[in-house]
């Protein structure tokens, strides 16, 4: 940014300038290419004001989505040299000298340049129902009771789609249902307020669902949230064990 | 609500399918026997005989002991099975849907009967030689 | 909350390639130590897949007698035979013990110290094929 800041010590920081190499790809159609931009930048800056730096002063026609800027809204995914990041919340210092990669998500549909089509991730989630606000022992052991209005918490997942771009297997196979969708359903069947959590367990309980995973532990480690989606997958697996070894043991003791 | 939740993973004309925890609880069990069954082979194939490796004759005495038949008779089936499982894992993460999973599920099985069914043959025609 | 979409969606499909999906198995550029468990484990199976197959028709000369026996076990005096050998030693050693890990994380046991488990199971896999390399070459 071509505005510099200064820091506590009244000193200006070192401004430095980095190469970015994006990917550009026009909607509709097929080729990606890789387009270099080079902005000057101060220490701090992240990678999305890197990229609103490029669209104001070198090529407004570069797309990308953003909104709150805090890591809130999950919208503005993407991968920095390889790895799943939200644009808002990530220095560029964190990639390491040299140029760096910024490429849309995988394992989604490209719709423009760095914009992908987040609707199969959104569908693949509502089947397990997951209410947003999250009745957590949090609230209570803070003591904030009678206030009014009532504090809510809501869920960790911002669904978005970090960890369906880091999986392996989503890759290979878009039928899997993904580890967010696999989130909201552990999320069902941990808190599952009176309803009887067995339909969300018999929806994840097939080849597709909780058993597709490989445990490569990659959604855990791209989630920005603290959501962990391999451990909601592990212990969606170790409920759907649990119950299977139960069942054998019941038609154990029936058939004596 | 049921329907939704079913619609997102399998046709409505497709079969019901068996858990899929079941398939998991058999690669771990047969993972674990694993630890102990080949163990048990690699020492007394590698760390019994002179030299490490039997010779003809020296197989085919250890072929006559009815209890090493037993424990390499599991062995066998237990390591067909658990590569068998292993095998339609790594195929179905190729993503062909619910007819190719059929498919796959029945094409291991028949492998994995011929693999078996050859291992045995060779156990007996060995054995029968002592 | 039901989300609704004007423009036609493709349907169910990879993004990628079959070639390009296998690919993404390895995450190199983004990937941490449980993704590289998965690549071991993945690899190593199907090798040791490949190696049961080899082991069973090396067994065939069996039936053929004493002869065609000796000729194999000649075969196994030889040093780069007995290197690649012992390599499956290792793969062995990495399958097992990298299973024994996923037995108990994937059933919830451990997650938060799963990175910790397959280092270990680096550690143990490597030690034991020095080990058993070591006493190979005794016996031989």
């Amino acid at each position: 940014m071509t505005a510099t800041a200064t820091d506590m010590s009244g000193q200006q920081p070192q401004e430095g300038s980095r190469r970015l190499r994006i990917a550009r790809r026009r909607p509709r159609e097929e080729g990606t290419h890789l387009e270099e931009f080079t902005v000057e930048v101060g220490p701090d800056a992240t990678l999305l004001e890197a990229l609103r730096e490029i669209r104001s002063h070198h090529d407004n026609s570069l797309t990308l989505r953003y909104s709150c800027c805090h890591s809130s809204c999950g919208i503005c995914g993407m991968r920095m040299n390889g790895r799943e990041v939200l644009a808002c919340i990530t220095r560029l210092a964190e990639a390491g000298p040299g140029p760096i990669l910024v490429e849309p998500l995988a394992n989604a549909r490209v719709e423009h340049d760095l914009v992908v089509d987040m609707r199969e991730l959104y569908e693949s989630v509502e089947p397990a129902h997951r209410p947003l606000i999250r009745q957590d022992d949090l609230l209570a052991g803070l003591g904030v009771g009678d206030t009014s209005p009532p504090f809510a918490r809501f869920e960790d997942c911002i669904e978005c789609g970090l960890c369906v771009s880091a999986c392996p297997i989503v890759g290979s196979d878009s039928r899997y249902v993904g580890p967010a969708a696999l989130t909201a359903a552990w999320r069902s069947v941990a808190e599952p307020r009176g309803a009887d959590p067995a339909d969300v367990l018999a929806w994840v309980d097939d080849e597709q669902g909780c058993w597709r995973c490989h445990a490569s532990f990659e959604c855990a480690e791209a989630c920005p949230a603290g959501a962990d989606p391999a451990g909601a997958i592990m212990a969606l697996r170790g409920e759907l064990a649990r119950r299977q070894l139960a069942r054998i043991v019941r038609l154990g003791r029936r058939e004596r | 609500m049921a329907t939704d939740l079913e619609s997102q993973t399998r046709q409505p004309s497709a079969p019901r399918r068996r858990s899929g925890t079941t398939a998991w609880l058999l690669q771990v069990i047969s993972g674990v026997a694993l630890l102990f069954l080949l163990g048990a082979h690699l020492v007394a194939q590698h760390f019994v005989a002179k030299g490490g490796l039997r010779n003809y004759a020296q197989v085919v005495s250890y072929l006559g002991n009815p209890v090493v038949l037993a424990v390499e008779s599991a062995f066998v089936v237990v390591l067909i099975w658990h590569a068998m499982l292993g095998l339609r894992a790594v195929l179905l993460d190729f993503g062909c849907g619910p007819r190719g999973q059929a498919v796959i599920t029945k094409c291991v099985i028949v492998l994995g009967l011929v693999t078996a069914g050859y291992s045995f043959w060779l156990i007996a025609a060995l054995a029968a030689k002592s | 909350m039901t989300v609704t979409s004007q423009a036609p969606r493709p349907a169910h499909r990879r993004t990628a390639g079959p070639l390009r999906a296998v690919l993404g198995w390895a995450r190199l550029r983004g990937g941490h130590l449980g993704a590289a468990a998965f690549l071991t484990n993945r690899v190593t199976g199907l090798l040791l897949v490949g190696y049961l197959y080899l082991h069973l028709g090396v067994l065939y000369l069996l039936t053929e007698g004493p002869g065609s026996w000796a000729s194999v076990l000649r075969l196994f005096k030889n040093p780069y035979v007995l290197a690649l050998e012992s390599l499956l030693i290792l793969f062995i050693c990495l399958h097992g013990l990298n299973g024994l890990r996923l037995a108990l994380v994937e059933t919830g046991t451990g997650v938060r110290h799963q990175k910790a488990w397959f280092a270990a199971v680096l550690a143990v896999s490597t030690g034991l094929y020095a080990v058993i390399v070591l006493a190979m070459y005794e016996v031989i």
